[in-house]
């Protein structure tokens, strides 16, 4: 039995982070898709030899918390049938997936011939075959009309490239480009890999089994005592979905019971209402994400992530409902009622953690355009990041970001460089600047919004849209004032304009139409009549804030007045 | 008689360090002067004539200063430099403000981590019309009227420096130009920093980002190092004057001014480059080396013998696209002042009483407790040897100011004292952690190489802490970072963006004259700054990037000239290695691009060489000149042996408790530990290997 060491176990946590860090640069550095290499849209992570986690670098949080589960369903579906040199692809929904387009690459890993951990990589593909390129399809009804399904599937066994499967996976996929990417996932699995073998020989299996079960124990102990922090009872929230992709003017309401019981917290999905006939549901992991992700912005933010810090939490949302589809509906949209559910939690919790939670975030309203570069002569997909990303909500003593994008993402999602945006798509990049007055108002305001126009360089281009956010602004807290909404606009070369649903599929665009989006801002907290005015009158000056609003919202006379 | 020394001039916070070498006899002779904040050449004189004295030597036997700067560090820091205005692309007002990430991956869950203030405001962003496209070539010509508009509103608003960053300017350089030349031809005062010279590549944020800090610094590193060379060849005629630069190497006074950018951070990164340097001398390859002065406590890494330098670090959290030591910095150092905070909990730093009014004991006007003060009231610091007797400590003024706050926290006067030392060192070592065993490196096999005025004090506490396995602390610890600004090079780096050209198509002729180009400027330059031909080494360097990804590999041409088919096969196959080695894989035979072409280009210094001193008896009591009470944690106070450092031999063992004094610094030996001397009278302490499993 090996000693626990204090400055050990710090070495061992960190260690963790550092190799899902490298993962995490090499996933950057070597893979092709702007949705992966400029938006870091993936998340490394390392598991035990059960599958649980022992550290993630969650780029983009809403992926992160359904590779364990998927781990541990991998151990169980090989029954042990495991081997050195094996590699695994996953991205089904049905086995604990979170999205069809969210591909998972397992590796295990092996010391002494015994099976130690688990690396992972899980990254947003390009496309992932199904009806439309890049996978978003508003029409689907069924998981087959959205993805081909992955189920746990060895492409190396033993070390040995299983060509078959993988030429079966390729064919049914668009882009040669996900070939590239799934690769350098691999490699990224093979980084992480050679690092956790240079740790076990360093300190030994035993030692690091001891210590592995030691940093559970101490994290979990960490998260108990945040949740001890939130007064005991029984609270409830209230999100909403506008629009189901089919019927006009359809609306669904997410409702969570959140019980604190001293040093556990429950949150139960029970009331929510049912799931939806189109692509408008969520998965049991991208749900889970979404209500972890949210606990995690509300409490010490140095908390380890591995076992013990998801210990302390139970989670209940019933199969059918719109947070957990039943077989076979489509999902694909799952990730994207983050939003809605961060809404139902935060307004759970507002009233008794009014210093830790924030208002209102911008929902996100995203666009997807797929075409072929004529200049190149080659298919592409852009996901326009930049564009999509409105303002944060505001915290008791902090603004709201600026620009910083859904909630899903925690912030992690980088910018596009406009630079690259344009040597890797065939558009012309307009604007892209902060939407002067989008903030929420408030003593602390929201984030501003960002507005992005570019021209289209392809023919024959198709948009697609899903998100929310166009109905309902992001919330102020506390005296706080509504963030401004989203808008996608396309206007075409003959000067006609159309306005997408926030879940539509555009075909036939032609080249030259501009695309105009603006993500709105967050919510604001507090009375804005209480907002510090030498900040009040830098943002004027600054365009960031107009002087009609500071006279109207914030009262900015009265107080020059007096 | 000819001019053959060489003077290094490292200003700090609190301290001006001046080490002077001759190259013939290897004698190494340091002085240490109080910096002079309202004019910063002033202290550099100060410094240079001390070490003269010193020394013995005369104001015209000096060939070189070389200068570690703080100007910019500071200027960055407080939020000093110039007025800025940045013209942009129309509509991309903000890209200085929203960059490429929103915030630190460490503070994915924490909403209140403040992003760092843009350093040109919004107001003074200013759009221009103007556009090209992806491959360079213009979609929409320079509207020259949006400039003159531009300059206008300069001019009202008294900007003192403007940045101009267009997108794809890196392909194309035109507009850029265009533009400059019409602003400096309407703002002939104001210095006009485009990016296409400072930072040619692709990635408008980092590119407009560099370009900013540039304009930020120019007008006040400009104005210093006028001061600066007028004060110095007035002092000591006609000499060299060299500037130390965040790659660790050296440039010209001109080239700093140019690119002011460049200086920011060059006093640790000498720093680190002395580290190095040490290690390889004593056959130590990994070493934390920890600097610790008056003002701040800089952290470096030294891994296989050298400090690493990235291109992609930053300043204050701010972007910046040109090679830089990596390095840690935190507020803290002797002149830290402790304080009590609102819950009650005792605090040390950042903030510090720096060089005016200094710490209370100085007896120039300091009112509040800080680590000096502390560490004096402990008896581990000589009320009468500090700087090396020059300057007087005052004992009743440390503990008038530590029994203040002893009274605010209820407890004693020791206990504060060693409260205060031992809340500095927790912050210490949490910076040290940050870019170790935060990134996974376990400590445990390294030395602490500790230098610094206050370093060696502390330095054994810390190694403890983190379990290290020797703690060293060079000889003229209180100077040591001027010991880097000696022994580096002159280093120039020179780039070319070619914007992709595919490695299999690539018209070598044209690439062979890119690089000899630079070569020619490269050689031009250092010949101008008095290097010979046979001092200069050139190297160059590639980044290449498999077609359709976004990021490049930077490596050295394996056959370096001239750049033919087989030279560029040897480099295909370079990078597919190099690509394994850090990703684990590669993609065999897929096509590869050309990115940028570099050029590296050192001048060589005559490298120094630290004095042997003869070996003698493990017994030190010859270098023992008395004995004084020292306050250790559970020990309370004990009689401690004082030792002189320069009085030691090597193979001396000073054991523990004592004191080992020089002139510009104090290293301590708790009462269990042993420090050994080195041949250059280095103290090396090995400790146990305490925690290994």
């Amino acid at each position: 039995m090996s000693k626990i060491d204090p400055i050990l176990l710090s070495v061992y946590a960190r260690t963790f982070k550092s190799i899902t860090d490298e993962m995490s640069i090499s996933v950057e550095k070597t893979t092709r898709s702007p949705i992966l290499c400029e938006a870091k849209d993936f998340v490394t992570g390392l598991y035990d030899a059960e599958g649980r986690m022992l550290e993630q670098t969650e780029n983009l949080p809403i992926l992160a918390f359904s590779l364990a589960p998927v781990c541990k369903y991998i151990i169980e579906y090989f029954k042990g049938d495991i081997h050195p040199g094996d590699v695994i692809f996953h991205n089904d929904v049905f086995s604990m997936g979170n999205q069809n387009n969210d591909v998972a690459v397992y590796k295990p890993v092996f010391f002494e011939g015994r099976l130690v951990a688990w690396v992972a990589v899980k990254g947003h593909q390009a496309d992932i075959g199904g009806a439309v390129p890049g996978g978003y399809n508003p029409n689907a009804k069924e998981v087959w009309q959205e993805a081909l399904r992955i189920p746990p599937v060895k492409v190396y066994e033993k070390g040995r490239f299983r060509k078959d499967v993988w030429d079966l996976i390729f064919a049914n996929i668009r882009f040669e480009i996900v070939q590239h990417d799934l690769r350098a996932q691999m490699g990224a699995c093979t980084v992480g890999e050679r690092r956790m073998v240079e740790l076990l020989r360093k300190y030994g299996v035993a030692h690091y089994q001891a210590h592995k079960k030691a940093l559970f124990k101490a994290t979990r102990k960490m998260m108990e005592a945040e949740i001890a922090n939130i007064p005991n009872g029984t609270y409830h929230g209230e999100g909403y979905i506008y629009y189901d992709g089919h019927n006009l003017g359809s609306k669904y309401t997410i409702r969570v019971t959140i019980e604190v019981r001293d040093k556990s917290i429950k949150f139960d999905y029970s009331k929510t209402d049912r799931e939806t006939n189109g692509f408008v549901n969520g998965t049991f992991t991208s749900s889970a994400s979404a209500t972890l992700l949210t606990l995690l912005q509300m409490v010490n933010p140095d908390i380890p992530h591995n076992e013990g810090m998801v210990q302390p939490i139970e989670i209940v949302i019933p199969a059918g409902t719109v947070l957990n589809a039943s077989y076979p509906k489509a999902t694909t949209f799952g990730n994207h009622l983050c939003p809605p559910n961060a809404d139902a939690i935060i307004r759970a919790l507002a009233s008794v953690m009014p210093e830790r939670v924030t208002a209102g975030w911008n929902n996100l309203l995203c666009s997807l355009t797929t075409g072929t570069d004529l200049e190149k002569g080659e298919k592409y997909v852009d996901i326009g990041f930049m564009g999509l990303k409105g303002g944060s909500g505001a915290m008791k003593g902090t603004d709201g970001y600026d620009h910083i994008g859904m909630i899903d993402a925690s912030g992690g999602v980088l910018d596009q460089d406009y630079e690259m945006f344009e040597q890797t798509t065939p558009h012309l990049l307009l604007k892209h600047e902060y939407i002067p007055d989008s903030a929420g108002p408030g003593r602390w305001r929201g984030g501003l919004g960002v507005e992005t126009v570019f021209r289209i360089g392809s023919d024959d281009t198709q948009v697609v849209t899903f998100g929310d956010g166009d109905f309902e602004p992001a919330f102020g807290l506390f005296g706080g004032g509504n963030g401004t909404l989203n808008i996608i606009k396309l206007i075409y070369p003959d000067g006609h304009e159309v306005i997408p649903r926030n879940k539509d599929l555009i075909t036939g665009v032609p080249k030259g139409t501009v695309y105009f989006q603006q993500a709105g801002g967050g919510g604001g907290y507090g009375d804005p009549r209480q907002r510090d005015r030498k900040t009040l009158a830098r943002e004027v000056r600054d365009g960031v804030i107009s002087s009609d609003a500071a006279r109207k919202l914030y009262g900015l006379d009265r107080a020059a007045t007096e | 008689m000819t001019r053959r020394l060489r003077i290094a001039v490292d200003v700090g916070g609190t301290f001006t360090d001046a080490t002077l070498t001759d190259p013939e006899t290897g004698r190494v002779v340091s002085a240490k002067t109080l910096t002079t904040p309202d004019d910063l050449a002033r202290g550099v004189v100060d410094g240079i004539a001390a070490a003269l004295a010193a020394a013995g030597a005369r104001p015209d036997e000096v060939r070189e200063v070389v200068h570690g700067s703080t100007t910019g560090t500071n200027a960055l820091i407080e939020r000093t430099g110039a007025k800025v205005a940045l013209l942009t692309t129309e509509g991309f007002r903000d890209v200085l403000e929203i960059g490429r990430i929103m915030r630190p991956q460490a503070g994915l869950y924490d909403f209140s981590v403040d992003l760092p203030m843009p350093l040109v405001p919004r107001h003074l962003r200013l759009e221009v019309r103007e556009r090209l496209d992806a491959e360079g070539r213009v979609l929409v010509p320079l509207d020259e009227a949006s400039v003159v508009a531009a300059a206008e509103v300069c001019r009202r608003e008294g900007v003192e420096a403007v940045a101009v960053c267009f997108l794809f300017s890196f392909l194309n350089p035109e507009h850029e130009e265009r533009a400059g030349a019409i602003l400096e031809r309407l703002l002939p005062r104001v210095p006009i920093g485009l990016s296409c010279r400072v930072c040619p590549e692709i990635r408008e944020y980092e590119r407009s980002s560099t370009t900013v800090m540039n304009a930020y610094l120019t007008p006040i590193m400009g104005a210093y190092l006028d001061r600066l060379q007028r004060r110095l060849e007035a002092e000591l005629g006609s000499i060299r004057l060299s500037v130390i630069q965040s790659n660790g190497g050296s440039t010209s006074v001109e080239t700093a001014r140019r690119l002011a950018v460049t200086t920011v951070n060059s006093g640790p990164a000498g720093g680190v480059v002395a580290a190095a340097y040490y290690g390889r001398r004593h056959a130590r390859d990994r070493l934390v080396s920890v600097d610790m002065g008056g003002t701040s406590f800089d952290i470096g890494l030294v891994e296989n013998g050298t400090s690493a330098t990235t291109t992609e670090g930053s300043f204050q959290d701010l972007p910046v696209r040109i090679p830089i030591i990596d390095l840690h910095i935190i507020g803290a150092g002797g002149g830290s002042i402790a304080w009590r905070d609102a819950g009650g909990a005792l605090n040390v730093g950042p903030r510090s009483a720096g060089a005016e009014p200094g710490p209370a004991c100085y007896g120039r006007g300091g009112t509040q407790p800080t680590v000096t003060d502390a560490n004096l009231v402990l008896g581990r610091l000589s009320p009468d040897y500090f700087n090396g007797g020059r300057m007087g400590l005052d004992v009743g003024a440390a503990r008038t100011v530590v029994g203040r706050l002893a009274a605010e926290l209820g407890i004693g006067l020791e206990e504060t004292a060693l409260g205060i030392v031992k809340v500095v060192n927790a912050n210490m070592v949490k910076g040290i952690a940050a870019i170790t065993i935060l990134r996974g490196i376990d400590v445990r096999d390294f030395s602490l190489l500790s230098f610094g005025g206050a370093g060696g004090v502390h330095a054994v506490d810390l190694g403890r802490a983190l379990s290290m396995r020797e703690i060293i602390v060079p000889p003229l610890p209180g100077t040591f970072s001027a010991v880097g600004l000696l022994v580096t090079d002159r280093r120039h780096d020179y780039v070319t963006a070619l914007g992709g050209i595919q490695a299999d198509q690539a018209d070598l002729a044209s690439l062979e004259r890119h690089y000899a180009r630079m070569e020619a400027q490269a050689v031009a330059e250092l010949k101008g700054q008095g290097f010979g031909r046979d001092a200069m080494i050139l190297t160059r360097i590639a980044d290449l990037k498999v077609t359709g990804q976004t990021y490049e590999l930077s490596l050295p041409l394996p056959r370096q000239s001239p750049f033919d088919a087989a030279g560029l096969k040897a480099l295909v196959k370079a990078f597919g290695a190099l690509y394994r080695e850090r990703y684990a894989f590669f993609f065999e035979g897929e096509p590869i691009e050309l990115v940028n072409l570099r050029l590296t280009a050192l001048g060589h210094n005559p490298s120094l060489e630290l004095m042997r001193h003869p070996g003698g008896r493990a017994d030190p009591s010859a270098a023992r000149k008395g004995e004084r009470p020292v306050y250790f944690e559970g020990g309370g106070f004990i009689p401690s042996a004082v030792y002189e450092r320069n009085r030691l031999c090597p193979g001396m063992a000073v054991a523990g408790p004592a004191v080992i004094e020089e002139e510009t610094s104090s290293t301590l030996v708790p009462p269990d530990a042993t420090a050994q001397v080195l041949d250059d009278l280095g103290l090396a302490v090995p400790m146990d290997a305490g925690g290994r499993p």
